[in-house]
């Protein structure tokens, strides 16, 4: 059972490297950036582990730059922590898509909307009595809550609703 | 939180603000189909122990910190949740993929809909306040937690007592100071090593695997964050060693997977992306273009800036976009003299897409099938050599 599953995991990562052969590194994270927001919060098996192909192809791509660049006496493509943790973003998917029949989207995991969210009660901070500035925060952030919350009745978008 | 989810139970939002679906119905069946799929990937996790909670009416939940800026630009820090699921993106839905039959149907992300709506205070501070007061930070994540825990293990009821929802909380999320601080890491980026040699040795970088942790004496070992093969070499130390020294008060009494709490602390691609590699990537390439192509009419650096600048420009034109940073400089690329190393000065993620959508176009014209430079040849086009080399191991791993 061991060996099959052994052989299963090689095959696997054989087809990774067969897929990466093929990517290219700009095209690739770009093409990455656009496929992850045009998906769900759960990617297909087969769909994710193209998808930390592409980003693979972009981080590898990026790595033999800066190792071409820094024997030829260049400082260019600096190496830095971030590398590291996109990468985490693309082993994982890859780790999931052997798992189960899904992975889960890393865009999942961005702070692109609450970085919006952040800025109204900080907005809104900015407009409020100083000394009393916890309570009206929360205050008004409970009104502007209640009046999003009226307008999104009327949404539909993404909704499949009831006939 | 337990009372945001009263207020939304009772006023029947909780589906469409928590879940993004329009019925208590289809939650109950989104909601069995997600925590089956999350089952296949977190079998251990302690939710599915838990005999009293219906996952059908489990809601599973992120939570975000992050510091605004307000007034006379004080930092204020603020605690939020957000359900994991929403309506979707704006591709998503256009595409129709919310209409796909449930099995096969990947469950809108949360990013549709006014953000004051789907995301859901808990409390801000003053990081002046943080600083007159050590403990109420620690004060204030021990609540949170606290109420988490109760919504996870006891959920929360209506007025009227005739439906009840558990609150999951799955991940919480942030740039990476603000996990850090967070869970008051040991090992955090901030660590990364700045100098070609030191006298004390790097702790590691990452508080999910010790990758960067440099070997403090012989035989022991070293995991380089910069292996970026499918396989690194990091892969056998993740999770492996706690990143903390005391449990972060965000994790008191949550259901979690004993053998992945660090996970429960994620990265974000995108701050990872757009305001990292990207940065790099783009104003190191470009300068890579300037200095290297030989296709070039004019002779300066800034000169050939400028005709990219030009040339980007128009490429907006012609994409129906608008450029946020319309200028390709040495200032923009922090790129003084020849010796500097290139990295973008812009702060919105949507810079960095731009100017990649761009060299995208800049390569298939001037790049490829055009230089045989090795630098720019690889930026645009990954080496297959270098796939082989680092397929190697796996071969010798599969004799074994």
């Amino acid at each position: 059972m061991l060996l099959v599953n052994k052989t299963l995991y090689m095959f696997h990562i054989f087809q990774a490297y067969f897929q990466l052969g093929k990517a290219k590194s700009v095209f690739a994270i770009n093409t990455a950036v656009s496929f992850m927001y045009g998906q769900g919060y759960w990617i297909r098996s087969d769909q994710a582990k193209k998808l930390s192909m592409w980003m693979f192809a972009f981080l590898q791509g990026f790595t033999t730059c800066a190792d071409i660049c820094l024997r030829e006496g260049y400082q260019r493509y600096a190496l830095m922590p971030k590398l590291h943790f996109l990468h985490h973003s693309a082993w994982r998917l890859l780790q999931e898509s052997r798992r189960g029949r899904f992975a889960v989207n890393p865009l999942s995991e961005s702070v692109q909307c609450q970085e919006d969210f952040i800025g109204r009660p900080s907005r809104l901070s900015r407009r409020v009595d100083v000394r009393l500035i916890h309570t009206r925060v929360m205050e008004r952030a409970l009104i502007c809550a209640q009046e999003a919350l009226e307008v999104s009745d009327g949404d539909r978008r993404g909704l499949i609703l009831p006939n | 939180m337990s009372s945001w989810v009263r207020l939304l139970l009772d006023s029947k939002r909780l589906p469409r603000q928590l879940c993004g679906v329009a019925t208590w119905d289809q939650m109950n069946e989104t909601l069995t189909e997600f925590w089956s799929r999350f089952r296949e990937l977190h079998p251990t996790h302690e939710i599915f122990n838990r005999e009293n909670v219906d996952l059908s009416c489990a809601v599973p939940v992120f939570s975000h910190t992050d510091e605004g800026r307000s007034y006379k630009h004080q930092p204020l820090w603020v605690l939020s949740t957000h359900g994991c699921l929403g309506r979707g993106t704006k591709e998503y839905v256009d595409k129709g993929k919310h209409l796909a039959p449930i099995k096969r149907r990947g469950m809108g992300l949360n990013f549709l809909g006014n953000t004051w709506s789907n995301q859901f205070i808990f409390c801000t501070m003053l990081r002046a306040v943080t600083v007159e007061y050590p403990g109420s930070m620690t004060t204030l994540l021990e609540l949170y937690a606290e109420d988490m825990a109760m919504l996870a293990d006891q959920g929360m009821t209506n007025s009227r007592g005739d439906r009840r929802v558990w609150l999951v909380h799955v991940a919480t999320k942030g740039d990476l100071p603000a996990l850090s601080k967070l869970g008051g890491f040991k090992r955090t980026h901030s660590h990364v090593p700045k100098a070609g040699s030191s006298k004390k040795a790097c702790r590691g970088i990452c508080h999910m695997c010790l990758a960067g942790k440099e070997s403090s004496g012989p035989g022991d070992p070293f995991f380089p964050y910069e292996d970026t093969s499918v396989q690194p070499k990091w892969e056998e130390t993740v999770e492996v060693e706690d990143p903390w020294d005391t449990v972060p008060a965000i994790l008191r009494g949550l259901p979690l997977c004993p053998e992945k709490k660090a996970s429960f602390f994620v990265t974000d691609v995108w701050h990872n992306l757009h305001l990292g590699l990207a940065k790099h990537f783009f104003a190191s390439s470009v300068i890579c273009a300037v200095e290297r192509l030989d296709t070039w009419s004019m002779d300066s650096v800034d000169s050939k800036l400028q005709w990219m600048t030009n040339d980007f420009k128009r490429f907006c034109r012609d994409k129906g976009m608008q450029p946020y940073l319309s200028e390709i400089s040495r200032e923009s690329l922090c790129f003084p003299q020849s010796r500097a190393c290139p990295v973008g000065k812009w702060s919105k993620g949507l810079v960095a897409t731009q100017f990649l959508q761009y060299f995208e176009d800049f390569s298939k014209r001037f790049i490829v099938g055009k230089t045989d430079d090795l630098v720019l040849t690889t930026a645009v086009t990954c080496s297959c050599f270098m796939d082989f080399l680092c397929f190697l191991p796996f071969c010798s791993c599969l004799c074994y």
